[in-house]
């Protein structure tokens, strides 16, 4: 098929050109764009250096290009061109990153951007015919499944909603149900804090007492800074850290008053993703990752991976439809997809959260997956994870 | 001398008659060998991360492929040994053999692709590129054609023996796992691990027929993840491991229905059916043991221990 990168369409400013292409070149040749931020102070060097459990480890492109490979013969013979392109933006101006993107020709962007600059490009997307499908590969925040959601929207990264239910449903499997809760002083501390305690909530454990910590070794701030102090309640089963940075969470198990576990943002943390992980075809997947980027896979990279094999295997499954009639196969929940964690996974209709299940991982190891057993559910038991139908604040489905 | 005489042939007795089961555990590095009541005899040390097997040398060997030192090692039945091993590609996953015995078709997982080796001077002899992931492998009785099924593009690869070049692809269920031949030829089943499902294949057509999906009253879909599979000699019963659906069905070909199914263990996947057909035995790689089905009730009658997640199953 033709490109078209001279004469007219180049003069061609703005979304209205997409409608003029004739349907046909536009299913041959797909554009896939991530979009990540040039400073990105998570891909900093000090930071990746911290390696703080459940955070990003490197950029999430080489991810994204072994899923488009897996399927690149199969699209290719049904006669589609699938790109994959990076783009790395200075988090600026709204308007420049659309008129590059628009650019580019991308009809699938894999956003790798914080909460409010996803949320800024929604609303421009919510105006305009024929946005592209965007998979928001990096922000677990439950309000952009919730109140902020839009239907061309899809996640693949776990909310955090879904981290904390699979973490409050491996206590209460146990019975480990009495809960000292231990929550930091920055903003998004307080917001991991109400979510985690809907969580509290929903699988009936109970909370001994929560406290706030510092990071200080100040003697005058001791019992906010001292994890012997913070955890010398008696009673209670385990420690749960809620920690956004995860300086203080990483340092505090084995550092309790007494010999309780320490669940949350350290000890044993909710993942999307973990190398160790050795059933379901994982350790295949985790095997290509690391030759390619010379790192272990972490959640991140597998929410990029996943988010390209949604779009390729709905093109393989329909080649010729279009693409938004691609994003309806994916976001009606009707498409069955292979992450390789045991289950075919597949979109919520109601807010466009990919559901799967989650590891329990701790240091190198992996101690299960939630749901647990034993947990149960009318119709869809990963769906005991996360933001169910009732109880989705999405109205833009 | 007597006593030698006497002494090798109870050992004859031991390891010809009692031994009727064979179950390679991945995490042991070992093929177990029991008694076709499930006793445990012995265990047989192989190379790491065993396997698919397959009886060669008129079933005096089984032949085991290792994913973990990329060999494909060759058990020695009478003296429970491993006696020789087969270099080859990186991790090999399942495989077939000629019918002449010569030539063994092998899927490796690095570098996507089915291998094939001769076997007297284990060199390769050609190979064919596959999708990614590729897993079953079945080569037809009249040795003209090798099936490989790739699991992450969810194809069946028709590779033409003669020729040495792949005659076409079939698009089949979600995560195809295995096949199973029906006696006459005519059809190929493949296992769709996530579509929950067994694509049914005309060969002569190469297209799906059929998808036959499997349902359970009161589990759910996700759970039943078809692996394991097997069609009887006499063509007229295959058995379906359903994995996590911890059953196996028994299923009618010319119907395509189901006829029951039978609650085993843990994520139920390597099959097994004894000579006479009596016996199944099923192998659970969740919670490492081996049901023993009696075919005619449709019942599984005993569980016994499998070593450390039991992959495949052979019986004598």
């Amino acid at each position: 098929m033709a490109t078209h990168s001279s004469g007219w369409v180049r003069l061609l400013v703005g979304w209205a050109a997409l409608l003029l292409m004739p349907v046909s070149v536009w299913a041959a040749s797909w554009q896939i764009l991530v979009v990540g931020l040039r400073d990105d102070p998570r891909y900093e060097r000090k930071t990746l250096e911290q390696a703080f459990i459940g955070k990003p480890t490197g950029r999430p492109l080489v991810a994204a290009q072994i899923a488009l490979d897996e399927l690149k013969d199969n699209l290719q013979d049904a006669g589609h061109q699938v790109k994959l392109q990076d783009l790395q933006w200075d988090g600026k101006s709204t308007a420049e990153l659309l008129a590059e993107i628009n650019k580019r020709k991308a009809q699938v962007l894999l956003l790798d951007l914080p909460a409010e600059q996803q949320k800024a490009l929604m609303e421009v997307f919510g105006k305009i015919p024929n946005a592209p499908i965007v998979f928001n590969i990096s922000e677990s925040s439950d309000a952009l499944r919730g109140a902020f959601c839009h239907p061309q929207w899809l996640h693949t990264l776990p909310s955090e909603r879904m981290l904390a239910d699979a973490t409050a449903q491996w206590l209460a499997a146990r019975n480990w149900r009495d809960v000292i809760v231990l929550v930091g002083s920055q903003p998004q501390d307080q917001a991991l804090r109400d979510i985690w305690m809907a969580s509290v909530k929903r699988y009936g454990l109970k909370v001994k007492a929560e406290r706030k910590f510092v990071l200080s070794g100040d003697p005058r701030q001791r019992e906010a800074g001292n994890p012997k102090l913070l955890t010398a309640e008696p009673g209670h089963d385990v420690v749960m850290v809620l920690d956004s940075v995860g300086e203080f969470a990483k340092a505090l198990p084995y550092n309790t008053a007494l010999p309780r576990p320490v669940v949350g943002s350290g000890g044993l943390v909710p993942l999307a993703w973990h190398t160790s992980w050795d059933r379901y075809g994982a350790p295949q997947l985790s095997k290509r990752f690391h030759k390619l980027s010379n790192k272990p896979m972490a959640s991140q990279d597998w929410a990029s991976w996943m988010a390209v094999k949604s779009f390729t295997t709905a093109l393989d499954e329909e080649p010729k439809a279009t693409l938004a009639q691609l994003l309806q196969k994916l976001r009606s929940g009707t498409t069955s997809l292979d992450g390789f964690k045991g289950s075919a996974l597949s979109f919520r209709p109601w807010d466009g959260q990919l559901r799967q299940g989650i590891f329990m991982a701790y240091g190198q190891a992996v101690a299960g997956m939630a749901p647990v057993e034993g947990v149960l559910h009318p119709r869809e038991i990963l769906d005991t994870l996360g933001a169910d139908e009732p109880d989705s604040l999405c109205k833009r489905r | 001398m007597r006593t030698l005489t006497t002494g090798l042939l109870l050992l004859v007795i031991a390891t010809c008659v009692g031994a009727d089961v064979f179950v390679s555990s991945e995490k042991d590095n070992a093929i177990m060998v029991l008694q076709n009541d499930g006793t445990f005899i012995k265990n047989i040390a192989t190379c790491k991360r065993p396997r698919h097997m397959a009886w060669t040398n008129s079933g005096k060997q089984i032949m085991v492929a290792c994913a973990d030192s990329d060999q494909i090692g060759v058990v020695d039945i009478a003296s429970g040994k491993q006696v020789d091993t087969l270099p080859t590609g990186e991790s090999p996953d399942m495989f077939a053999l000629s019918p002449d015995g010569k030539t063994a078709y092998v899927s490796i997982e690095e570098g996507s692709q089915m291998m094939a080796y001769d076997i007297a001077s284990k060199k390769p002899v050609f190979s064919v590129k596959t999708g990614l992931e590729p897993e079953g492998v079945l080569a037809t009785p009249d040795g003209k054609r090798v099936y490989v099924a790739s699991e992450v593009t969810n194809l069946v690869h028709v590779v033409d023996v003669a020729t040495r070049k792949q005659l076409g692809l079939i698009k089949v269920g979600k995560r195809p796992r295995r096949f199973a031949l029906t006696p006459d030829g005519g059809e190929l089943w493949v296992s769709n691990e996530l579509g929950s499902s067994v694509s049914i294949i005309n060969t002569a057509s190469r297209s799906v027929k059929k998808t036959l999906v499997f349902e359970i009253a009161g589990m759910r879909k996700n759970d039943i993840s078809p692996v394991g599979m097997l069609i009887t000699p006499d063509g007229k019963t295959a058995w379906v491991a359903l994995g996590r659906a911890n059953h196996v069905a028994e299923v009618d070909v010319a119907t395509h229905t189901v006829r029951k199914v039978i609650l085993t263990g843990k994520r139920s996947w390597g099959l097994g059916l004894n000579g006479d057909g009596s016996r199944l035995y099923v192998a659970n790689g969740l919670s490492d043991d081996l049901t023993i089905v009696d075919v005619a009730s449709g019942k599984a009658v005993k569980t016994v221990p499998a070593g450390r997640v039991p992959h495949s199953v052979l019986t004598n």
